[in-house]
């Protein structure tokens, strides 16, 4: 959360993650092209630049994939989500290794232009085992490459959280293109099991994961159909001190927020990226977004001085230790009073 | 995530589910099998009988056979491993010095090669060489002991 | 109700629940980063012996032959028992000898084909079979000769079948590891394209592998008419016959090539 836009941010916990990421990424390629070059020096160096990137690329792909769904079964992994752009630019830098390496290599130097050579050298585009796989990849790299470029909050901002994230959605398309770009490619001419085995059980854990999320993932909100002035939506007793409860009504999408013995409503959507803030928590006054932190005080919407975001509130109101929300929400930022919570029920 | 996204996300993975697998399988069932089936095959020759000397070592081995309704000696000679040579010839030497040309040899495999006994410069060893005449240098070497009547 | 820790990014505090998901995750990824990477390459196939002396120039001498593929003829024998090796001419890059050769030939005022001559260039090779790549073009002429008349060493074979893949002849001979396969299936596509002669790579009833230069029924080229079948396997007919040290396809374009594998439901073998 930041007033001015800085080319990358760096705090305590992502230069943390950063570090881990480093160290991934070192281990594997010492494994990978350690031994390679130990047991087969007959390796070109091309090679092995290719393979290793393009292999690096595919993991840190398939662990950017598990994070949002582990995420959303279990919020506890929430320290993983917290950096992902860094994991997803990674994956993308390393693509783009592979992919200009292997234009230099097989297109290069030629009659033709190489990146018309990507394009027409391999035609057959109607069959599935001759089909130029090198296409796919470079399909990929092209959303890759998208979503590393708009992966800034300057981008986040300006095409607005909901154009991004349907850009960023692409991200799935990737990697169908990629696990075909592998199996069409260099499954045909490498015959061990290993590589189509570790890519299987990729592609199982990345689909069981996601589906895992979509069917059994955290909800527990609360469902009702607009029309009413005020909906009851639940007792006193289900909001945890400094939490909130999330209801979803007609279209609205309210956490209502119990704290400092009162309660008050806004929108369940943050204005970054439109993450849960009914899943955050009041930390120093203020709600808090279980994604990036963005803050909102819970009176007014609005985020605290100098910062600028705003979301909607909500009138509530409690009858006995129930409580009532009017779904017709008040513009981002008005201030609705909170309501104070008698001693009794405290 | 809001509802709407949730959905999408939902709709996205239940096809995926079952549309990457399917995708998948039949990636791996197109993949050719390696062809072998032509009709061409240059003829190699017919072992003679009798064998009179053999050895062997990690690249290559050799065995010298007679046969005694055919004049000459036969020796085949069997290339075990890829050698990265610009050029292989067979050579009888002599004390590491190559005495007589037998022929070229390339990929893995069974090499026959016909000579008459005159032409070993020796009785008691066939000494072999392989040597790359294009980078003048000798490749691999097997001494083959003869067996004598 | 156990709610889950709650963890900010930009705080100091991170809840111990979320520092432990945290970790198990990092520590099944360094398995899996490790492990996985030390076993896919102990997965990997076998990289050929191959040789590019890239940057390692190379002179030679003989009698340059333009048919069935630009080459040189090389005597590798030692004197009194020499015998001749045909080492191929390519160019630079994804290029084959036959323009450099062109342009020799417009320089020189005379073709060249049966002159004596000495080139220099980078050796590429496997197998016993040479390669000679001219990497300073026409500047890697540095003598030519009078035609000589030298006979080569021949064996027909006759009619026969071919079963195996097509590749360019340069990336397989050493500079590409693999240069073969659907992975090179585009360079070799370009490679072809650039006048880099075709050779068949087949594996023979026996487990012999022999290497075949492919070109028309008169000794033309015809890498137009093969592009379409590159590193696949593929069967093709047509008379087979050695000269010196490599065996050459005269390819019967009228029976076509036969597609082996399950590419398109449609294919089948035309080749009968």
């Amino acid at each position: 959360m930041s007033t001015q836009y800085t080319a990358v941010i760096w705090n305590r916990e992502k230069k943390r993650y950063d570090r881990y990421l480093a160290g991934l990424i070192g281990l594997f390629l010492l494994a990978f092209c350690g031994l390679t070059l130990a047991l087969q020096p007959e390796i070109t160096a091309e090679t092995l630049i290719i393979r290793a990137t393009g292999t690096t690329a595919l993991l840190l792909l398939h662990l950017t994939l598990m994070i949002g769904p582990l995420c959303r079964i279990d919020p506890a992994f929430l320290p993983l989500l917290y950096n992902r752009r860094h994991l997803g630019v990674t994956t993308f830098f390393f693509g783009l290794i592979h992919g200009v390496f292997n234009l230099i290599q097989f297109h290069s130097l030629g009659n033709v232009n190489p990146l018309v050579s990507l394009f027409t050298a391999n035609v057959h585009y109607g069959s599935l085992s001759n089909f130029p796989f090198q296409v796919l990849g470079f399909g990929a790299l092209v959303i890759l490459f998208l979503m590393a470029a708009t992966s800034h909050d300057f981008w986040l901002k300006n095409l607005g959280p909901k154009a991004w994230k349907t850009l960023h959605m692409f991200v799935y398309l990737a990697y169908g293109l990629l696990v075909m770009h592998v199996l069409l490619g260099v499954a045909q001419a490498e015959h061990s099991p290993v590589a189509i085995g570790f890519l299987g059980m990729g592609v199982v854990t990345v689909i069981s994961l996601h589906l895992a999320a979509a069917f059994f993932g955290q909800r527990g909100q609360f469902t009702a159909a607009a029309g009413e002035d005020f909906v009851e939506v639940c007792g006193l007793a289900d909001i945890e001190d400094k939490r909130a409860k999330v209801c979803l009504i007609g279209k609205e999408n309210i956490a209502i927020f119990k704290y400092d013995g009162k309660l008050a409503a806004v929108s369940n959507i943050c204005k970054h990226q439109h993450g849960p803030l009914g899943e955050g928590k009041i930390v120093d006054g203020c709600i808090t977004c279980p994604w990036h932190g963005y803050q909102y005080l819970p009176e007014n919407g609005c985020s605290p001085p100098p910062f600028t975001e705003k979301v909607s509130t909500y009138e509530l109101k409690l009858v006995g230790d129930r409580i009532f929300v009017n779904p017709r929400p008040h513009p981002e930022g008005t201030r609705v009073e909170p309501v104070e919570i008698p001693r009794k029920h405290e | 995530m809001t509802p709407s996204l949730r959905r999408r996300h939902r709709l996205i993975w239940v096809v995926s589910a079952f549309l990457l697998p399917i995708l998948f399988i039949a990636a791996l069932w197109v993949i050719p099998e390696p062809a072998i089936d032509g009709d061409f095959n240059p003829p190699t020759a017919r072992p003679y009988s009798e064998p009179i000397g053999q050895a062997s070592t990690e690249a290559f081995s050799g065995v010298l056979r007679r046969d005694g309704n055919l004049p000459g000696w036969q020796l085949e000679v069997q290339l075990k491993e890829h050698l990265a040579a610009a050029s292989i010839q067979l050579y009888l030497a002599e004390n590491g010095q190559r005495r007589r040309l037998l022929g070229h040899l390339q990929a893995p495999g069974s090499y026959f090669f016909h000579f008459f006994p005159e032409a070993a410069p020796s009785t008691d060893v066939l000494e072999l060489q392989l040597y790359d005449g294009i980078k003048r240098q000798a490749l691999k070497e097997l001494r083959l002991p003869i067996q004598g009547d | 109700m156990n709610r889950f820790p709650f963890y900010i990014g930009w705080s100091a505090d991170v809840p111990p629940k979320a520092l432990q998901r945290a970790r198990a995750f990092l520590l099944l990824a360094c398995c899996l980063f490790g492990v996985g990477g030390a076993w896919l390459a102990l997965a990997q196939g076998e990289f050929s012996n191959a040789v590019f002396e890239y940057g390692q120039a190379t002179e030679l001498e003989g009698v340059l032959v333009t048919r069935p593929a630009p080459a040189l003829k090389v005597a590798v024998g030692d004197a009194g028992s020499e015998t001749y090796q045909r080492v191929l001419l390519v160019g630079y890059g994804k290029f084959g000898a036959t323009g450099i050769l062109q342009t020799v030939a417009e320089r020189e005022g005379f073709d060249l084909d049966g002159r004596r001559v000495k080139v220099r260039g980078s050796l590429l090779y496997r197998d016993g079979k040479a390669l000679l790549e001219l990497s300073e073009g026409d500047a890697a002429f540095l003598e030519i000769g009078q035609p000589r008349s030298l006979s080569s060493s021949r064996e027909l074979y006759g009619e026969t079948s071919l079963s195996g893949e097509i590749l360019d002849a340069k990336c397989y001979f050493g500079v590409m590891k693999p240069g073969e396969g659907k992975p090179h299936r585009s360079c070799a596509v370009r490679c072809l394209s650039g006048g880099i002669p075709p050779v068949m790579k087949a594996r023979l009833a026996d487990g012999r592998l022999e290497y075949v230069l492919l070109v028309g029924p008169n000794g033309e080229q015809i890498t137009d008419r093969l592009l379409d079948f590159v590193a696949e396997p593929v069967s093709l007919c047509g008379r087979a016959e050695r000269l010196d040290d490599w065996w050459v396809l005269y390819v019967d374009l009228n029976q076509g090539v036969g597609r082996l594998g399950l590419s398109y439901p449609a294919d089948i073998p035309m080749c009968r």
